[in-house]
């Protein structure tokens, strides 16, 4: 099933969300982390909306190349943020990009590709308390149309009990639990920013 | 001028990476020791442009690369994919794993004994 997407709704509403939210994600990577989830996630998209200001023109911006676009956020995630974040982040948007195929592609498939390159960089599996927890779930919810608000958010709460495995995080040990993964809590804000560029298509 | 093996160091703190680099420099004549560290104004963390630019400035057939913290290893793996250079990440203690390496290598290039040694040295990082 084809579905079309409002690129430039859904990078304006990630962009928003992050930057409203980067007190917020310090403050959840404060508790099992370094503190610096939001700044970093802050300046990645600050970045990628500088970009998206000078490349396209702003009387009229829209973002048809999508291959284009994921490439360039790769780029940007990349270069920019400099904890674990920036390159997973980055080889997530990299094989979208890659994937992306303009005549015929299924959205979940290619948010399946970043999972996998994500889990692969990143060596973590579904459970092990990372933004994998949610990359990892969205396609199906795609595949049965149930990418909802409320469906994403109990993917970020499911992480609050889990055992860090990876990163700092780790180092707590069973005190990691009872605190929501920062990773799974911007890629959420990512999500949601999608079903704001589907709904705007859908009107 | 082109040799053998040379060893990257890389830290989420630029004095970390140059202070172990100091380290190895006290026992390597022929083997070139790289450092990069810190964040791109200084700060602490990985910048990934900073460790490809100096990874452009190595020349050698292999660069064996010793990192601190795990999230340095992201990066790493990026640019191995981006690289054309030769290079190889130990997930080993970071100051022992680098030195052992320095040791071995300016005694004789031998990186299969390098890497036997190394193995030793393997923590989950």
């Amino acid at each position: 099933m084809k579905k079309t997407i409002d690129l430039d709704q859904w990078m304006t509403s990630f962009i928003q969300e992050i930057e409203d939210q980067t007190q917020y994600l310090n403050g959840l990577d404060t508790a099992i982390g370094d503190g610096d989830h939001g700044d970093n996630m802050n300046i990645g998209v600050t970045k990628l909306d500088e970009y998206i200001d000078m490349h396209i023109k702003s009387s009229k911006r829209t973002l048809e190349d999508a291959k284009e676009l994921f490439s360039i956020m790769s780029v940007v995630f990349l270069s920019n943020i400099e904890g674990a974040s920036g390159p997973l982040y980055a080889a997530a948007f990299k094989r979208m990009a890659e994937v992306w195929n303009e005549e015929d592609y299924s959205l979940s498939q290619i948010v399946e590709a970043g999972a996998e390159a994500i889990a692969a960089l990143g060596e973590a599996k579904f459970g092990d308390k990372t933004m994998l927890d949610v990359w990892a779930k969205i396609p199906e919810l795609i595949e049965s149309d149930e990418l909802t608000n409320e469906k994403i958010d109990q993917l970020v709460a499911d992480t609050e009990n889990r055992l860090a495995v990876w990163g700092r995080a780790s180092y707590f040990g069973p005190r990691s639990i009872g605190h929501i993964d920062p990773g799974a809590q911007s890629s959420a804000y990512f999500f949601k920013a999608l079903i704001r560029g589907l709904e705007t298509i859908t009107g | 001028m082109k040799t053998d093996y040379a060893i990257l160091i890389v830290s989420h703190v630029e004095e970390m990476a140059d202070g172990l680099k100091r380290l190895l420099d006290q026992i390597t004549k022929k083997v070139q020791v790289y450092a990069v560290g810190g964040g791109q104004a200084g700060g602490i963390g990985t910048n990934y442009n900073k460790i490809a630019d100096t990874v452009k400035k190595v020349e050698a057939e292999m660069i064996l690369v010793f990192y601190d913290l795990g999230s340095a290893r992201m990066n790493l793996r990026m640019l191995e994919e981006n690289t054309e250079k030769k290079m190889q990440v130990y997930d080993v203690s970071f100051v022992e794993g680098a030195y052992l390496a320095a040791t071995l290598l300016e005694i004789d290039g031998d990186l299969k004994l390098v890497e036997e040694k190394l193995e030793t040295l393997k923590i989950r990082k």
